[in-house]
């Protein structure tokens, strides 16, 4: 378990530097209708970016597992499981970000997904590992210092909406939800 | 945090449903990925690809992917693959060209023996080296080509360089004749 620690550490520091960006940004849009149109504007940017990264993965799970592998965190087993459910989840998120339906769900996913992705990048670089990302399926590029900058860009995509989710609620814009969707008690209603 | 917990929730059913989806797809595909192939398999030395034995198939069909037989020869006149070269990676050197005459820059398909790629990724890497663009590996090599019932052949035809055999190479002429053809175009 120890030589993922400094990966794991890694992955949340991505996130809770970006979140930090994006509650920024969604404070001082939560009222505005300039934030509902940012926040719509980045969960299809953020869907269609998946789909189009999904769609060069998902006709050929080997090569994805062969580059996940390659960048030498997890075995084989992981890797090929990893390698052809990850397309199916991207495609799964990228629907629930569009349709409304478990967004929310959807947008965690893939700050997640992209917060692995910057400590994957980042210890591939620092490791020396010389590989091709496997971003897109064939459409690949080598591991960068500028694949680490897009994909925080592509976090700050997720992280927006649900900061401005969250503050929405919190100024008393959006009407406060004790439960999920799905279980609101009805006192609230 | 109760914030948190209920977008976890919801993500935790997207992950679900994802792994669902993802190894129904796998399980339908025409050729799934195997999830206990090792890792020598997933990622080779050499860094060429793996395919299986039914996209070997559809490629030997295509006829487009030259074969080549990394085994030794011995092993290649008891058998191997209809229609492939025998080119063992201790003789690279000396039977490279001849290789290449035949090939004139086709794909090209590696096997060996069995589920150790060994000596097939070490031949895919000096192809790879020499300067071939494409080079795959078949998964399995020649036991998995047999068992699901694709053509095997015996005998000398295919052997590169087979003066320097022990075996009799009645068809070792045919390839200097196709050298000679090559050279002239050149």
């Amino acid at each position: 378990m120890t030589p993922y620690l400094p990966f794991a550490a890694l992955t949340l520091l991505a996130l809770l530097l970006a979140y930090g960006v994006a509650a920024w940004a969604a404070r001082h849009t939560a009222g505005a209708a300039l934030g509902l149109w940012l926040a719509w504007a980045c969960r299809v940017a953020l869907a269609a970016v998946f789909l189009l990264a999904a769609y060069g993965k998902i006709l050929d799970p080997y090569a994805l597992a062969s580059s996940i592998y390659a960048y030498r965190v997890v075995p084989a087993g992981v890797a090929i499981v990893t390698g052809v459910v990850m397309p199916a989840l991207e495609i799964v998120a990228a629907l629930a970000l569009l349709s409304g339906l478990l967004w929310r769900g959807g947008a965690v996913v893939f700050a997640a997904m992209l917060a692995v992705f910057i400590a994957g990048l980042f210890q591939a670089i620092v490791r020396g590992i010389d590989i091709d990302c496997g971003c897109f399926g064939k459409e690949s590029s080598p591991v960068s210092f500028w694949l680490i900058a897009r994909n925080y860009g592509l976090i700050l995509l997720a992280l927006f909406p649900l900061a401005r989710d969250v503050w929405r609620e919190r100024l008393g814009f959006a009407p406060r939800r004790r439960g999920t969707r799905f279980s609101r008690p009805r006192a609230a209603r | 945090m109760r914030w948190l917990g209920h977008r976890l929730v919801e993500a935790s059913a997207l992950v679900l449903l994802a792994l669902v989806l993802g190894l129904t797809l796998n399980a339908v595909r025409r050729e799934p990925l195997p999830y206990d192939l090792p890792a020598s398999l997933l990622l080779t030395q050499s860094g060429a690809r793996v395919v299986f034995t039914g996209e070997a198939r559809r490629l030997f069909d295509d006829a487009h992917f030259v074969f080549v037989d990394a085994r030794e020869e011995h092993e290649f006149l008891e058998a191997h693959i209809e229609g492939s070269l025998s080119l063992p990676p201790a003789r690279f050197d000396e039977l490279y060209p001849e290789l290449r005459l035949w090939t004139a820059g086709q794909p090209l398909l590696v096997y060996g023996e069995s589920g150790n790629i060994l000596a097939a990724d070490d031949l895919a890497r000096q192809l790879l080296a020499a300067g071939e663009e494409l080079v795959v590996i078949l998964a399995g090599g020649l036991d998995a080509w047999r068992s699901h019932g694709h053509p095997v052949d015996g005998g000398p035809e295919g052997l590169l360089g087979a003066e320097g055999s022990a075996a009799p190479a009645p068809r070792s002429a045919e390839p200097a004749d196709r050298a000679g053809g090559e050279e002239e175009e050149q």
